[in-house]
C-alpha cells in the first residue's frame, strides 16, 4: 500500500472514532445514565445540550460510536466468514456445489434486505445479535461472488499446479496459497460491507428497531425526531450523531477506495 | 509533392519523475502511392509516430516539430478540422481487430456510419457500398451487415475493418503493426490486403512493423528505428541488400532465414537512455567517440563508423 | 427453453417461495400463542374473536393444511385484518402502494437520467478539476443514507426556510398541489439514485474509454460526441442495467423512510405505524408486497438486459 497523501485524513478518522469507541470515559464527561435538566441548548456545562431526558448529547455520542462501530464490524466479520468459505468451495470445487452455490446467491441478491431485516427485527426483538446475524447474512453474497472469481482465476495457474502434483491436501493449499491472493480483494468488500451495515444499523434505530438499551447514532436521531427535537429546533441534539454517521461511512469508504481499479471491480459486481 | 511530411517530430510523455522521451527528431516523407515501412523493436517508438500523424496521442503529450499533409500542418489543426481529416485523409487499421469493432453494435451500422458522417453519400447508398465492398473481401455481405463482431472470427473481423477503412477512399493508410500474432495463413491474406491498397497508385501506406519479412515484400522504402531514433533509412532492396548501421545487420542478421543470430543485450528503457549513441552498448563497433556524442542523420544512416 | 431463462425461473420462483415460507412461519414460529402474533400485540380482543379467528387460519389444523388456507388466502389477495386500524391489509396497502410509487418512480426517473448524463461526462474527462470535484460530491452523497439526507433537507427548507410544506402528499388533489408537496421527497430520493449511478456509470465509461474500439472509432473521424454517445455509451450502460435490479429494492427502501420523515401518507408511514405498534398482519403483509415488487423488477431488469446485450442472445442461438 502505497502512503498516499489522501488517505491520512480517513485514517486519522478511523483512528479517532477507534480510540473513542474503546475509550469512551475517557472523553465523556457524563455518564449514559446521569441526569440534568431537559433540554438545554449548548451551554460550558454541556457542549451539545441536553436531550428529553436530561442526559448530555456530547457524552450520549461518545458512547454511541462503540454500539455502531461494533455492529458495523461484526456484520463485516461474519459476512467475510460466509462469503469467503463460500467462495473458495466453489471457486475451488466447481461442479454441482459452485451452481447451489451461486443460485444461493443470486437469490440472496434478489431478496430486498431492509424490509427483510425490519420484518425480522420486528418480530424477534431488537437485540444486537438478530441485528448482527441478518447484516451480516444479506451481505455475504457479493463477497462470494468476488472471492469465487478470484480463486477461479488463479486456480489453473501453475503453482497451484504444482502445490496439487506434490500431494498438498486441498485445504492446505487453500490456506497457504489461495487465501494470500484472495486478501487483498477481501478487504475493499470488507470495507463496504461495514459501511452498509452502519447505516442500515442507523436506519433501523431511526425506526426504533434497534436496542433501545444501547446508545446508538441512530437512536440519538430516532429520539430526538419522535420527542420533538426537530420541532424545538435542536439541530445540535441530531446533526453531530449524523455527521458521525456520514463521516464514519465516508472515512471507511474512502479506505475501500485505495485501489481505484479494485473499486470499481468491486462495484462493478 | 510529398503526401505526408514529418519535420523533426519528437514526442514525450509525461513520466512520475520527469518526462520520457519516447520519439527524438523524427523527419521521413511519404509520396503518393508509395509504400513506407518504418520497422524496429516494441517500444522503439513506431506507433508513437502513427498516433502522433492522427493526432490520437492521449491528451497531455508533448507533441514537437511539424507534420505536414499535403502542405497542411496537422499539428496546428483544430480538433474539428481533424475530424475532417481522420477517415477522410488519413486512416489507421490496427492491430486486433476484434477489438476495433464495437461489441454491441451491429457492423452494418458501423460500416455506415462513417460514410455517411464524412458525407460521402446517404445511409442507403452507403449500405449497398458497403455490400459491395464485403463481398469483394470475400464475405457474405447480407450475413456480416446484421452480424455483431464477436460473431465473427479474426479474420473476418480484419477484412471488416480493411472494408471499414476503404469505404472512405483515404489517401494515406496507416497500418499500425497489422501482423502482431498472426499465423501463416492469416499472415498471407493480411499481406495480399496491404499490397492491393498501394497498387491503385494513389493511396500511400505507412507500415509500422516489427516483421523485416513483411516490410521486405510490402515496402518501397524502410525506416529502421531505435529507441525512439532513426537509425538507417533506404530504398528496400538496397538496405537489405547492403545495411550500413550495425542495429540494421542485427536485425536482418537475427531473422530465422539468416541463422536466427539475436543482437546481444538488451534495449535500454526509455528513462534510462545511454549518452552518445544510443546503440553504442550493444554495437561490435563502436568507440569513444560513439559513447560520447551522438552520430547526425548523413547519408540515411545515423552512425560515427558507417 | 434454453438452460439461461430456465435457470431465471428457477431462481425467480425460489426467491418468491421463500418469501412467501418466511411470512408464513414466522408468526408460528414465535414463541407464544401464534394468534396473538397474527392478530398483533397490544391489540385487546375477545376470545370470541380469538377463537373465530383460530378456526379461520386453521391453527388448530396440521401445518401443511394451514399452508393451504395460507396460500389460498394469497391467491385471493386476502392478507389479513390489522386490529389496531380496524381495516383490511389488503384495502390498505393497495390505497397506499401508487403514492409510494410515484414517488419511487419520479425519482428514479430524474435520478437515472441525470446520474447517467453525469457518469459519462465525468467518465470521459476524468482528468479535468471540474470532473473530480462532482464525483467527490458524488461519493459524499452516496454514503448518506436516504433518511439522513431526508432529515437534513427537511431541517433546513422545512423548519429553517418554510419552502416546502410540512407534510401530506397533497392539499386539494390537484396536480400543483401534489408536485409541490413531493417536490422535496423527489428531489431527496433523486439526489440520492443520482450520486449512485453517476459513479457506477463513471467506472464504466473509464473502462470503456481504454478499449480499442472508441480510438478505431475516432481514428475513422468519427466526432467525440458521436463517440460518448453513440459508442460508448451503449456498452458503459450495461452495468447499471444489472444494478438497476439490486437498486431497486435500495431505491424503495429508501422511499419508505423519506415518507415517514416528511409525513407522506404512503407505505413508509404505514410500515412506521405497524412497528410502533407491532401490527404483525401489516407488516407481514407489507414485507410480502414489497419483496413482490422487487423480484418483478429484477425480472424486468434481466428481461431489458438480454434484450440491449446482443451477446445474451448468443446463448439462445447456439
Amino acid at each position: 500500500m502505497k502512503f498516499d497523501r489522501r488517505y491520512i485524513l480517513p485514517f486519522l478518522l478511523i483512528a479517532v472514532l477507534l480510540l473513542v469507541a474503546l475509550f469512551p470515559g475517557f472523553f465523556a464527561p457524563y455518564g449514559t445514565t446521569d441526569r440534568d435538566a431537559t433540554y438545554q441548548p449548548p451551554s460550558s456545562d454541556h457542549i451539545l445540550g441536553t436531550d428529553n431526558m436530561g442526559k448530555d448529547i456530547f457524552s450520549l455520542l461518545i458512547y454511541g460510536a462503540r454500539w455502531t462501530l461494533m455492529i458495523g464490524f461484526a456484520s463485516g466479520i461474519l459476512a467475510i466468514l460466509v462469503g469467503t468459505s463460500f467462495g473458495l468451495l466453489a471457486g475451488w470445487r466447481k461442479g454441482i456445489l459452485d451452481e447451489f452455490l451461486m443460485g444461493t446467491t443470486d437469490i440472496v441478491l434478489i431478496l430486498p434486505k431492509i424490509p427483510l431485516v425490519i420484518i425480522l427485527a420486528a418480530y424477534l426483538g431488537p437485540s444486537p445479535w438478530v441485528l448482527i446475524l441478518v447484516l451480516g447474512l444479506l451481505s455475504w453474497e457479493s463477497i462470494a461472488r468476488v472471492v469465487r472469481s478470484k480463486v477461479m482465476q488463479i486456480r489453473s495457474s501453475n503453482y497451484i499446479l504444482a502445490a496439487r502434483c506434490l500431494g498438498f491436501s486441498d485445504a492446505k493449499i487453500m490456506v497457504r496459497e489461495i487465501l494470500p491472493v484472495v486478501f487483498p480483494v477481501i478487504v475493499p468488500k470488507f470495507v463496504l460491507v461495514t459501511a452498509a451495515a452502519m447505516i442500515s444499523e442507523a436506519s433501523l434505530a431511526f425506526l426504533g428497531l434497534s436496542d433501545p438499551m444501547m446508545v446508538s447514532w441512530g437512536g440519538m436521531i430516532s429520539d430526538a425526531f419522535t420527542y420533538s427535537g426537530f420541532l424545538r429546533g435542536m439541530w445540535y441534539w441530531w446533526l453531530p450523531p449524523a455527521l458521525c454517521i456520514i463521516l464514519g461511512v465516508l472515512a471507511i469508504t474512502s479506505l475501500a477506495f485505495i485501489h481505484e481499479r479494485g473499486i470499481r471491480e468491486v462495484v462493478q459486481l | 509533392m510529398n503526401l505526408l511530411e514529418v519535420a523533426d517530430l519528437s514526442v514525450s510523455f509525461p513520466g512520475t519523475s520527469g518526462k520520457i522521451p519516447a520519439v527524438r527528431n523524427i523527419s521521413l516523407s511519404l509520396a503518393p502511392g508509395e509504400c513506407l515501412a518504418i520497422v524496429g523493436e516494441s517500444g522503439c517508438g513506431k506507433s508513437v509516430i502513427a498516433q502522433a500523424v492522427m493526432r490520437l496521442l492521449p491528451n497531455g503529450t508533448e507533441v514537437l516539430g511539424n507534420m505536414y499533409y499535403q502542405e497542411q500542418d496537422l499539428t496546428q489543426l483544430s480538433e474539428r478540422e481533424m475530424e475532417h481529416i481522420r477517415g477522410e485523409e488519413i486512416a489507421m487499421v490496427f492491430q486486433s481487430p476484434e477489438r476495433a469493432l464495437n461489441p454491441v453494435i451491429k457492423i452494418g451500422r458501423q460500416l455506415i456510419q462513417p460514410q455517411v458522417l464524412h458525407k460521402h453519400c446517404n445511409a442507403k447508398d452507403a449500405e449497398l457500398r458497403a455490400k459491395g465492398v464485403l463481398l469483394g473481401l470475400g464475405l457474405d455481405p447480407e450475413w456480416v451487415m446484421n452480424a455483431y463482431p464477436w460473431m465473427c472470427s479474426g479474420g473476418m473481423c480484419q477484412r471488416i475493418v480493411f472494408a471499414a477503412v476503404s469505404l472512405l477512399h483515404p489517401n494515406l493508410v496507416i497500418a499500425d503493426e497489422p501482423t502482431k500474432g498472426l499465423d501463416a495463413d492469416r499472415l498471407g491474406e493480411l499481406e495480399a490486403m496491404l499490397a492491393a491498397i498501394t497498387s491503385g497508385g494513389t493511396t500511400s501506406l505507412l507500415l509500422i512493423t516489427h516483421d523485416m519479412e513483411v516490410a521486405a515484400h510490402l515496402a518501397d522504402r524502410i525506416v529502421v528505428m531505435y529507441c525512439g531514433m532513426i537509425v538507417e533509412e533506404g530504398a528496400t532492396a538496397l538496405l537489405l541488400a547492403d545495411p550500413k548501421h550495425p542495429y540494421t545487420r542485427g536485425l536482418l542478421g537475427s531473422l530465422p532465414k539468416n541463422g536466427f543470430v539475436p543482437i546481444p543485450g538488451m534495449s535500454p528503457a526509455l528513462t534510462d537512455l545511454p549518452k552518445g549513441c544510443v546503440f553504442h552498448p550493444r554495437c561490435p563497433i563502436a568507440d569513444e567517440e560513439c559513447q560520447n556524442s551522438i552520430p547526425e542523420l548523413q547519408n540515411g544512416v545515423r552512425c560515427h563508423k558507417c | 427453453m434454453n438452460k439461461a431463462v430456465s435457470r431465471k425461473i428457477t431462481r425467480y420462483s425460489i426467491c418468491l417461495l421463500i418469501v412467501v415460507l418466511l411470512v408464513f412461519f414466522l408468526p408460528r414460529c414465535m414463541p407464544g400463542d401464534p394468534v396473538q402474533c397474527l392478530v398483533g400485540e397490544d391489540v385487546y380482543v375477545t376470545q370470541e374473536i380469538l377463537d373465530a379467528l383460530t378456526v379461520k387460519l386453521g391453527l388448530d389444523q396440521p401445518l401443511y393444511e394451514q399452508f393451504e388456507i395460507y396460500l389460498q388466502d394469497l391467491i385471493t389477495g386476502d392478507l389479513g385484518y390489522s386490529y389496531t386500524r380496524h381495516q383490511n391489509v389488503a384495502d390498505l396497502i393497495w390505497s397506499r402502494v401508487p403514492w409510494t410509487l410515484l414517488l419511487t418512480g419520479v425519482s428514479m426517473l430524474i435520478g437515472y437520467a441525470f446520474g447517467l448524463l453525469a457518469g459519462t461526462w465525468t467518465g470521459w474527462m476524468s482528468e479535468t478539476k471540474r470532473s473530480k470535484v462532482l464525483t467527490a460530491f458524488g461519493v459524499v452523497v452516496s454514503c448518506i443514507p436516504p433518511y439522513l439526507l431526508g432529515l437534513i433537507f427537511f431541517s433546513v427548507f422545512v423548519y429553517q426556510l418554510g419552502w416546502f410544506p410540512y407534510k401530506g402528499f397533497y392539499e386539494t388533489p390537484d396536480i400543483f398541489s401534489i408536485a409541490y408537496h413531493m417536490a422535496l421527497p423527489i428531489l431527496t430520493l433523486a439526489l440520492f439514485v443520482f450520486a449512485r449511478n453517476m459513479i457506477i456509470m463513471r467506472g464504466s465509461v473509464l473502462t470503456e474509454k481504454d478499449q480499442l474500439y472508441p480510438q478505431f472509432a475516432k481514428s475513422l473521424g468519427i466526432p467525440q460526441n458521436k463517440i460518448i454517445y453513440g459508442h460508448i455509451m451503449k456498452n458503459a450502460i450495461l452495468p447499471i442495467v444489472t444494478h438497476f435490479a439490486i437498486d431497486f429494492g435500495f431505491i424503495l427502501s429508501g422511499a419508505l423512510f423519506i415518507e415517514i420523515i416528511f409525513s407522506l401518507n404512503g407505505l413508509g408511514r404505514v410500515m412506521y405505524t405497524a412497528i410502533l405498534n407491532l401490527d404483525y398482519p401489516v407488516l407481514s403483509g407489507l414485507f410480502l408486497v414489497i419483496a413482490i415488487m422487487v423480484i418483478c423488477a429484477n425480472l424486468i431488469a434481466d428481461v431489458l438486459y438480454g434484450i440491449i446485450d446482443p451477446r445474451v442472445k448468443r446463448g439462445e442461438e447456439q
